[in-house]
């Protein structure tokens, strides 16, 4: 992009309120800004340009308003290939089984191309965690493909160079650093979990030892790995079993919110819902949280609390688990929960330690117990026994409120 | 004004029947077509298949002529978008507007030549078009088709069928019947302003 253009959308981006509107409006008429966008896009000379038009295209990005193929008179050629690509029919979409990384994790899609030219991404029927679906994030992805800030050659210091130069230049690059060992080289990524890309940068650390790598990513797992490195003594990702706990709890953790693992969760959530609704089994949701979120607008109750009283909440639900059930592998089924933890681990105390430590954290891991799927109570609890969670197994016709324990809109203030 | 208005609109001129497009390459259809016999379908590979009837490729001109004429300085063009990369820029003839959507591939496979609109191209040194790409070319065809259909084999003849008008009727009948063919249905606005 041009200089111009830059400082251009650099002036909009200061400004601020009200004055970001009318900036607008000025910007829009002035002439400094009609030549750098029509050096940009030189089609729109000769568009009627109107308040409106100049707003849809700063109100989403410039590739979604489709500046850049208007003309006002139509183009009288045809541009056919140099070579036809093989089995592509020109009007037909062809689709391309692929994956959207979201900050690190892949999300399964179906890119629609039109002409070689991706259209949509829709979610891929075929893959087992998202059965179709996606998320608002992966479809807004698209964009990213036509994004104009994006570069299209590798730069040097901001200076775009050919990859022709680029493989001279990373082959010096290379000897130098074969003698340092390393030393200077910064790999600078997002997160990622490619298994391809994590095995070609061990490669890279393993040659060049003085290297560095810096991982970067704006809402990261760093307080779930946390959690579970205080937990279980390394870093793991927790992955809730949604679709088999038939009684979730969630104290400020958010797994049917925007994020990488939405899909999946909310994927497993609703598939237990719709079993419970088919009458088999249970499917009981309560949240604990400061702010509203998803998970609680989908929660059978609500807790409202604030987040510094989350960690006693957390305790003392735990404190009246224990006391009531006999000790029984629950929480979160993570893939840690093997071989490496000791048995103390899975006991109460230990396990909401971990959730405790890790309520600092934006995304905080939530505690599902997973209960059996038998109605009845198992062999193990005293035969008279009541659950106070009993109630909330087959919800009434007339509303799905339970014991007065949780009325609902209650502030633990008190 | 007011006078010349209408005969604007009648002439040539604004319909461009008769008038020949410049190109990069004086492709002569004349030659190719009514010369050595080359289908239509050869270079207008996607028009059974889709709706647009695919412009030949460069690869497409090189499969001949990298065999024959390889030196001709006419073809040089060709050379050059197959050697650098750089596609051919043809100028379109039968183009139509952008809000009109025409799907080559059903009316092909229906039965209507190619001829019935695009003329004959094998007397063409030069493209040209040889009907008015008016909304009244179409609705002429759409509303009663009969004499324009024929059997989806002969899609590509040049020379009319020799058909009288009896037998024309009773094709169109049995191809309406075959496929559903309503020119109640086929005068609706939205099969082409989509």
């Amino acid at each position: 992009m041009s200089a111009t253009w830059k400082e251009t959308l650099s002036q909009l981006r200061s400004q601020g309120g009200l004055r970001f509107w009318r900036g607008l409006d000025e910007l829009a008429g002035s002439p400094e800004f009609r030549a750098a966008l029509t050096s940009e896009f030189p089609g729109l000379a000769s568009l009627d340009w109107n308040r409106r038009g100049v707003l849809r295209a700063f109100g989403a990005s410039l590739a979604l308003s489709g500046l850049a193929g208007c003309e006002a008179s139509p183009d009288g050629r045809a541009l056919p290939y140099i070579r036809d690509p093989e089995h592509m029919v020109p009007d037909r979409a062809q689709l391309y089984a692929t994956g959207v990384p979201f900050a690190g994790i892949l999300q399964p899609v179906l890119g629609v191309t039109n002409a070689g030219r991706p259209t949509k991404l829709e979610g891929n029927p075929d893959h087992p965690a998202s059965r179709g679906a996606t998320d608002a994030f992966t479809q807004a992805a698209l964009l990213d493909l036509y994004d104009p800030e994006r570069s299209q050659v590798p730069r040097a210091q901001g200076r775009p160079m050919s990859w022709a130069e680029l493989d001279t230049a990373m082959a010096g690059r290379a000897a130098l650093l074969d003698a340092t060992r390393g030393d200077g080289l910064r790999l600078l990524t997002g997160a990622t979990t490619s298994p391809t890309l994590l095995r070609q940068i061990e490669a890279l650390t393993t040659r060049w030892p003085g290297a560095r790598w810096h991982v970067f990513e704006p809402v990261d797992d760093s307080g779930m790995h946390a959690a579970t490195q205080q937990a279980f003594g390394r870093a793991l990702e927790v992955t809730p079993l949604l679709d088999q706990a038939q009684a979730v709890v969630a104290f400020d953790a958010d797994p049917l919110g925007a994020g990488p693992r939405q899909v999946r969760d909310s994927v497993a959530w609703s598939a237990r819902r719709r079993a419970f609704q088919g009458g088999d089994g249970g499917s009981v949701m309560m949240v604990v949280e400061p702010t509203p979120t998803l998970t609680g607008g989908r929660s059978l109750d609500r807790l409202v609390a604030p987040a510094s009283r989350i960690p006693l909440l957390v305790t003392g639900h735990s404190r009246g688990c224990s006391a009531s059930f006999p000790p029984r592998r629950r929480c979160a089924q993570t893939s840690s929960a093997g071989s490496n933890a000791q048995p103390s681990a899975l006991r109460p105390r230990r396990a909401m330690a971990w959730s405790w430590s890790a309520a600092s954290s934006r995304r905080r891991p939530k505690r599902s117990a997973g209960r059996s799927t038998s109605g009845s109570a198992t062999s193990a609890s005293p035969p008279n026994y009541q659950s106070p969670c009993a109630r909330l197994r087959r919800p009434t016709a007339r509303s799905t409120r339970c014991s007065p324990k949780w009325t609902p809109a209650r502030s633990a203030r008190s | 004004m007011v006078l010349l208005g209408p005969v604007a609109a009648w002439s040539g001129y604004q319909s461009q029947v008769g008038w020949t497009v410049d190109q990069p390459i004086p492709f002569s259809h004349e030659h190719h077509v009514g010369g050595l016999g080359i289908d239509c379908r050869f270079c207008h590979a996607s028009v059974e298949t889709s709706a647009n009837a695919g412009f030949p490729s460069t690869h497409v001109c090189m499969t001949c002529h990298s065999q024959i004429w390889t030196g001709a300085p006419m073809l040089a063009p060709v050379r050059q978008s197959l050697a650098q990369g750089r596609p051919l820029s043809w100028n379109r003839v039968a183009k139509v507007p952008d809000f009109v959507f025409f799907n080559h591939a059903i009316h092909v496979n229906r039965g209507v030549a190619c001829v019935t609109c695009h003329g004959r191209v094998d007397t063409m040194p030069l493209l040209a078009r040889a009907h008015p790409f008016e909304m009244r070319f179409c609705l002429d065809c759409h509303r009663d088709a009969g004499p324009r259909l024929g059997p989806p084999g002969a899609v590509t003849r040049m020379t009319p069928l020799a058909w009288d008008e009896a037998t024309h009727r009773r094709f169109a009948l049995a191809a309406a019947k075959r496929f559903h063919l309503d020119p109640q249905r086929l005068d609706k606005c939205d099969i082409c302003h989509r």
